[in-house]
């Protein structure tokens, strides 16, 4: 049995079903700010006074705790202010739960400010060697008057269109290099 | 001396920062009932969470965030060492303390062997982390059989 009809048998229970949803939440936040903490550098007093108030070191490390769950929506926000992220509250249908679920390992704890998200010089995301070497069958086979057309991602993995390739890339140089240069 | 395990410390978490993969958490757990005809083997998670359905989510729940998570990075509310290579994770259902403990095996899976609740210092099963290693020692040595557990 996959992970995702696992689920969707588990989640016929109504114990279950209330129970997962409470530790989706209480889980994902508080491994969100722990993440993203630690990412900027920051320890539990430094993200306090990034909130405006030391004093408020003993609310974080509660909330950091997946056990604890008493999060007030105001203090949430203040959060998404000092790590200056947004944030999503919404209610949703237990399909979406499943979908986010069955993609959980994929998406990332720790979330980019918004300087580093938006104002930062688009670059193009990493290409793993295995994704080199298809890109380079995929030339092969698309060999047309010199140019080929490829796919292109911007770096959170969105498609960001077609793009020509001249055939005399130059390996030595980054690939993102060569795809800017087209 | 203090230094030397300092030391000793930084490159167990060196160690496991390369050798660690995603997901950070694989887990398998120590057969109670063998498959018969059509009905799947079960495991000590399986005959424990029969009861408790909220425990059991709370449990999945915290293991896949645990999974996307290196364990240098859990901490000792959500995981800790109990000696001799056998662990807990932690977790609170309610206002129960759960524990599921457990160790390493060879293949990077981390085998449930017991599940316990936790109240006051005091686990029940009154001899849960003794029983946990009589466990291990037989799963490891083959006596007991071992099977998967899907998140």
């Amino acid at each position: 049995m996959d992970m995702s009809s696992k689920l969707k048998e588990d989640l016929k229970d109504k114990e279950y079903r209330d129970a997962f949803v409470a530790a989706y939440v209480r889980n994902g936040v508080a491994f969100q700010i722990r993440t993203m903490r630690d990412s900027r550098g920051w320890d539990q007093k430094k993200l306090a006074e990034k909130m405006g108030n030391p004093k408020l070191q003993p609310i974080i490390s509660r909330y950091e705790n997946p056990d604890y769950g008493r999060y007030s929506m105001t203090t949430l926000l203040e959060l998404a202010q000092a790590f200056d992220v947004g944030l999503i509250v919404k209610f949703a249908p237990f399909s979406e739960l499943i979908k986010r679920d069955d993609a959980i390992l994929d998406e990332p704890l720790d979330v980019d400010s918004y300087a580093k998200d938006l104002l930062a010089p688009q670059r193009l995301k990493a290409t793993p060697i295995s994704d080199v070497q298809n890109l380079w069958e995929r030339i092969d086979a698309l060999r047309v008057s010199g140019y080929c057309q490829t796919s292109v991602q911007d770096r959170q993995g969105n498609a960001a269109g077609l793009m020509r390739v001249p055939l005399s890339l130059n390996v030595a140089q980054p690939l993102s290099t060569n795809i800017q240069g087209a | 001396m203090r230094n030397h395990n300092k030391t000793a410390i930084l490159k167990q978490k060196v160690v496991s920062l390369v050798t660690e993969e995603k997901p950070f958490l694989r887990l398998k757990q120590v057969q109670t009932t063998p498959e018969v005809g059509k009905t799947p083997a079960r495991g000590v998670l399986d005959d424990g969470f029969e009861l408790h359905k909220a425990a059991k989510a709370d449990f999945e729940v915290r293991a896949k965030h645990l999974a996307r998570t290196q364990r240098v990075n859990w901490t000792v509310k959500q995981f800790r060492s109990l000696g001799n290579k056998l662990f807990e994770i932690k977790w609170k259902t309610g206002d129960v303390q759960w524990r599921a403990l457990g160790y390493d095996d060879k293949d990077g899976y981390f085998v449930v062997v017991k599940l316990c609740t936790h109240k006051m210092e005091v686990y029940d099963p009154p001899k849960c982390i003794e029983s946990a290693r009589t466990e291990k020692t037989a799963a490891e040595a083959g006596q007991k059989k071992v099977i998967g557990y899907v998140l």
